[in-house]
């Protein structure tokens, strides 16, 4: 598998599913509501992301019907997308410890 | 654009059609979804999607085709073999003389029951139960005599002494049966020769087992010795006619 | 809510299909009876079924349509075979024969070919002695029946004495079949004195 470069998309989508099961439309009005509508991302970037994930198996998806038949396929986190999520965290911690160090001087 | 035309590009990079119906009915419910809590406008709503073009590649490079045209080919390898199976049971079914094998298993079940001493027992006058002979093993077979047994029975030309022997056979290649009719090189007694024999073999797998009766031994036999094989692989099998088996 | 069950992942569903396709395949041929698809694995098992052991010498002889024909001896047997093509695989049609003690005679059961002087192939019927005598450099095959005595110069090819008999291009196992009643081998050695004689 070729290792891509994660993305801070991704991060955001895997800490969200993290919390619990959602489909694709629910992780774009969570990102929206919780980040105060910082992060409005187009529907279209966000398939993209999910199956790449889905491929590399760090989230995994069920199909399930809803009362009015349609079909929705919701995500949930992996183990090994929890460890790669606690891995971007340490990661972003690191950067942005490092960002607010050099403009506190500024 | 309408919103079909927006998920057909959006999803046209996907080469291997299940994929494609898959991704393109999971943005349909997306859509859905979005029109129902928004109540956006079919143009407003398609360009918070974004550009079907730039999505188009992106799913295209995740969605790589190969392994789906690879579980399509293991579907039609299975398919093929399927039918080929029927197809040769069809042949085989025709064919004179057919064994009626239709599974492997079969060829197990036919194997235990078969009798392999198959001589009438009211021709018998006297049977003595032998010690068999000693296992031995050649040319990649293990020859396990088991029930040996000298009988008198009576013969179209007065009574005759015969002389029966269950062989359990294990072979090292899988239904590669010993051929008792070319394997068996040589017969003798301590008086003369046997006049007949009757064989009678039942294989499977990696198990056989063989019926082998000598007819006609002279009367004052006191040994019989088998020859198995040729060359070096020849081995003998010495059976003592006065000893008595224990019970 | 409804829920559907797991489904597999591909890659299992993919083995699975491949492993059941492998497995149907060992039943058909199982089912077939365990056909070898090439002639020389066929002779080799059945050769093995009759314990016979490594040919001490291995004789291979051209007959028409450019098959080849052989005869593998060992003690006590020898084994006449050549390739038979059938619908989908190649077996072997052998001929188990057993010798007793000493120089026996075969008879080539396919017509052999053998090219004269000019390279062309010529027709002729084959008989191989096998087990000479050690020192024997020649031999000489007179064929008889009631009407007639015919003889037959020998070849040493290696430890047999091969015969090619130009006159009568016939063939069978058995020499009945070849047209004749009895035969006489007498092998000489290279001073030409006769070491042997065979007759059957």
């Amino acid at each position: 598998m070729a290792k891509k470069e994660m993305g801070s998309t991704s991060m955001l989508v895997l800490a969200l599913l993290k919390e619990k099961e959602m489909y694709g439309y629910q992780i774009i009005e969570e990102l929206d509501r919780r980040s105060e509508h910082v992060f409005q991302m187009k529907e279209g970037t966000l398939y993209p992301v999910l199956h790449g994930l889905e491929k590399d198996r760090l989230i995994a998806a069920r199909e399930a019907e809803t009362v009015k038949g349609r079909v929705r396929r919701y995500y949930a986190v992996t183990e090994k997308g929890l460890r790669v999520l606690e891995e971007k965290k340490k990661e972003w911690n690191t950067f942005s410890k490092a960002v607010t160090a050099i403009l506190a001087g500024a | 654009m309408s919103e079909k035309d927006w998920l057909d590009t959006a999803t046209k990079k996907i080469r291997f059609r299940p994929d494609r119906k898959a991704v393109r009915r999971e943005l349909e419910a997306h859509l859905e979804d979005m029109r129902e809590a928004s109540g956006l406008e079919e143009d407003a709503a398609l360009r918070t999607m974004g550009d079907p073009e730039a999505v188009a590649e992106e799913l295209g490079r995740v969605h790589k085709p190969w392994l789906g045209y690879l579980w399509r080919a293991s579907q039609a390898a299975l398919a093929g073999a399927a039918v080929l199976y029927c197809v040769m049971l069809g042949m085989l079914a025709v064919r004179p003389g057919y064994s009626y094998r239709v599974l492997p298993g079969m060829g197990l079940y036919n194997y235990l029951q078969t009798d392999v001493d198959m001589l009438d027992p009211a021709c018998v006058i006297e049977a003595r139960e032998l010690p068999p002979g000693a296992a031995f093993e050649t040319g990649g077979y293990t020859i396990r005599p088991e029930r040996t047994v000298l009988r008198q029975v009576s013969g179209t030309d007065g009574p005759q002494w015969n002389l029966y022997i269950e062989l359990d056979i294990t072979l090292s290649r899988w239904e590669e049966p010993l051929d008792y009719w070319f394997a068996l090189s040589g017969v003798r007694t301590g008086a003369g020769t046997p006049c007949g024999m009757h064989r009678m073999s039942a294989c499977w797998g990696f198990w056989q087992k063989c019926g082998l009766e000598f007819e006609g031994l002279p009367e004052d036999a006191e040994w019989v010795e088998l020859d198995f094989g040729y060359g070096q692989l020849r081995r003998t099998l010495h059976i003592d006619l006065t000893e008595e088996a224990e019970a | 809510m409804k829920e559907k069950r797991t489904p597999w992942p591909r890659w299992a569903k993919i083995l699975r299909n491949l492993l059941l396709a492998v497995l149907l395949g060992f039943m058909m041929w199982d089912v077939w009876g365990h056909p070898t698809f090439f002639y020389m694995e066929d002779l080799r098992r059945r050769e093995r079924r009759a314990l016979f052991p490594e040919p001490e010498a291995v004789v291979e002889l051209n007959t028409i349509g450019g098959v080849k024909y052989r005869i593998d001896v060992a003690e006590g047997m020898a084994v006449t075979s050549y390739p038979l093509r059938g619908d989908f695989f190649t077996n072997a049609n052998a001929s188990f024969h057993s010798l007793e003690e000493g120089p026996a005679l075969l008879c080539v059961s396919r017509t052999a070919e053998r090219p004269d002087e000019f390279g062309q192939p010529l027709t002729c019927a084959a008989y191989v002695a096998v087990h000479p005598p050690e020192d024997a450099a020649g031999a000489v095959l007179t064929l008889s029946n009631e009407s007639a005595e015919h003889m037959v110069e020998g070849i040493r090819e290696g430890d047999v004495f091969l015969f090619y008999d130009h006159e009568y291009a016939t063939t069978g196992s058995a020499l009945h079949m070849m047209g004749f009643s009895s035969y006489e081998l007498e092998f000489s050695d290279k001073d030409g004195n006769s070491i042997c004689q065979v007759s059957g």
